[in-house]
């Protein structure tokens, strides 16, 4: 999807997630965003983070569930999960950066960048994609 | 002193821990996510409760007893959170199958909070062992932190 301009801030990345139909993200990230539950040293989700996931989320298609966290730094913690046992949870440590453990249909998790120290979150959605066992890419023509 | 006789203690398979999870960790099929199994940098151990040594004859009872004394030792539970119930067996044996990592959960009880333990052998850049053990908590081993 192509933006008319960057979202500037967290409220602008979940009022795209409403308009692509997604509420139930928008309202998880906007309570991400507030004071709520926070403990001592905690950060509300970054902005970075953020538009990391969002552009994730716009370049890939899965017939996973959707399921979101935020870590104590303020990261968003996407986990997509599946019938059988394939689970993907991508850190967005900032809007380039991931973490990824990434678990296939053989209950094994696949050997790809992010899984021990945050990699580009390019290079990691195109092994994601590659694979073919969790993600497509949604309109890449 | 008496409350930890039992420090050091490894805990055996068929014994159970909990952790708490804030609402920032529960997705919204009510279990929790990733984030309320991994580490933060530094820590050598992942914090959870033996609910077998706590007073309680059932599962409710049990974490009414942890939420009672993590609140008395200044933790903060609100009232959004939950706790997540994990066998000891699946988890060791999930890493060692899965990770091929072994991991020990070890009694540290302390005199205001006795059931305190510790899950030893991951580190806090090790995501996928957050990932197991958010994925071995099914629907009906989450408890709200106030029943």
């Amino acid at each position: 999807m192509q933006y008319q301009q960057l979202p500037r801030t967290v409220a602008d990345v979940c009022d795209v997630l409403r308009w692509q139909g997604r509420a139930d993200l928008a309202e998880r990230i906007k309570y991400f965003a507030s004071d709520e539950d926070l403990d001592a040293g905690d950060v509300p989700v970054t902005l970075d983070s953020a538009l990391g996931f969002l552009a994730f989320f716009d370049a890939v298609e899965s017939a996973g569930q959707t399921q979101l966290a935020c870590s104590p730094e303020g990261w968003i913690c996407a986990v997509w999960t599946f019938p059988d046992c394939r689970r993907v949870s991508l850190w967005f440590v900032d809007q380039d950066k991931v973490l990824c453990a990434a678990r296939q249909s053989d209950g094994r998790f696949a050997d790809l960048p992010g899984d021990s120290e945050a990699a580009s979150r390019l290079i990691v959605t195109e092994k994601l994609v590659e694979s073919g066992e969790w993600f497509t890419w949604r309109n890449r023509v | 002193m008496a409350e930890q006789g039992l420090n050091g203690l490894e805990l055996s398979a068929f014994h159970h821990v909990s952790r708490h999870c804030r609402r920032r960790d529960i997705g919204s099929n009510g279990a929790p996510l990733d984030t309320a199994f991994r580490l933060r940098e530094g820590e050598e151990y992942l914090s959870t409760n033996w609910l077998e040594r706590v007073a309680g004859s059932n599962r409710r009872e049990q974490v009414d007893s942890v939420r009672r004394a993590l609140t008395a030792k200044g933790f903060r539970v609100a009232g959004t959170s939950s706790f997540a119930v994990l066998n000891v067996g699946r988890a060791v044996a999930e890493f060692r199958d899965v990770l091929g990592i072994s991991i020990r959960i070890i009694a540290l009880g302390e005199n205001n909070d006795p059931s305190h333990t510790g899950i030893y052998g991951y580190a806090a850049h090790n995501v996928a062992g957050a990932a197991l053990l958010a994925a071995l908590v099914g629907p009906d081993d989450v408890h709200p932190a106030y029943g």
